[in-house]
């Protein structure tokens, strides 16, 4: 069985796609049928094509759970999650061993900034709970 | 830099920084070690000891050794002076005062401030 981001959200989305077919069906079927005023005709349309547009959107969202399911598969028969080392001929290994001594000479060129001065990092101050001195002080 | 208040009742722990020319913090120097004192009239009442905190950074905890010691009792401006194996400066002067914790830790009844005011004896029995 294909794999399904969202079984929840899927199963909600079915039901709503169930609700709203047939009312579509049943407002065009009045605009068809009826010999109704202009306007009540007009409020058919206009809902009709509001449950429409909320049926697209709801298949949008089901095409695209779809497609993740779709890509999924395509990833685990890819071999995912595991990442298989990369053969390599000596000679290019020798090479690569041979430009990364050449970056680690680069990057040694630089050095840290030295600090010039010493401090308290007040912003971290931590305390634990101590019996009050008896001495009075000050 | 303002004077730091340290309650009375708590020992606390203020890690140690090392900034370069512009204030960024950096790493410690490796070999570098840090020390640090009171300072003042009143240094005996806080001590200090330096650590090493988990993360390997070396970090001051002061223990204050007396109730109170800042300007309600002629005490405080105890100066914390920190110095190196480097010899770096001190990035400012700290002064620290003791103070006693007033906050509420625990809620009663002041019975000894109780008062009454009379009533009619209740007609229910009890008890």
């Amino acid at each position: 069985m294909a794999f399904d981001p969202d079984p929840q959200l899927r199963a909600e989305l079915d039901n709503a796609v169930n609700i709203l077919l047939p009312q579509i069906a049943g407002l065009q079927h009045l605009v068809m049928v009826s010999s109704l005023p202009a306007d009540l005709i007009a409020q058919l349309n206009s809902a009709a094509t509001s449950r429409s547009h909320r049926l697209d959107l709801i298949q949008a969202v089901l095409q695209a759970l779809d497609a993740v399911g779709f890509y999924y598969g395509v990833l685990i028969a890819d071999g995912y999650p595991t990442l298989t080392p990369v053969p390599l001929l000596p000679a290019v290994s020798n090479e690569l061993t041979a430009e990364l001594a050449v970056l680690e000479a680069a990057v040694g060129v630089f050095r840290p900034d030295p600090p010039v001065e010493i401090g308290l990092d007040l912003s971290n101050l931590t305390t634990v709970p101590q019996a009050v001195p008896i001495k009075p002080g000050p | 830099m303002a004077d730091i208040i340290l309650l009375n009742d708590a020992v606390s722990t203020i890690p140690i920084v090392y900034k370069d020319a512009v204030g960024v913090v950096v790493a410690k120097p490796a070999t570098d070690v840090a020390s640090a004192v009171t300072t003042g009239p009143h240094a005996a009442s806080l001590g200090v000891v330096m650590v090493a905190l988990p993360s390997g950074q070396a970090a001051a905890t002061l223990t204050p050794m007396v109730a109170e010691s800042d300007a309600a009792n002629g005490g405080g401006a105890i100066g914390l002076t920190i110095t190196d194996t480097a010899n770096l400066p001190m990035e400012q002067s700290y002064t620290f005062s003791i103070s006693p914790d007033l906050s509420p830790a625990a809620i009663d009844l002041d019975t000894a401030a109780m008062t009454t005011v009379p009533q009619a004896v209740p007609t229910a029995p009890g008890p």
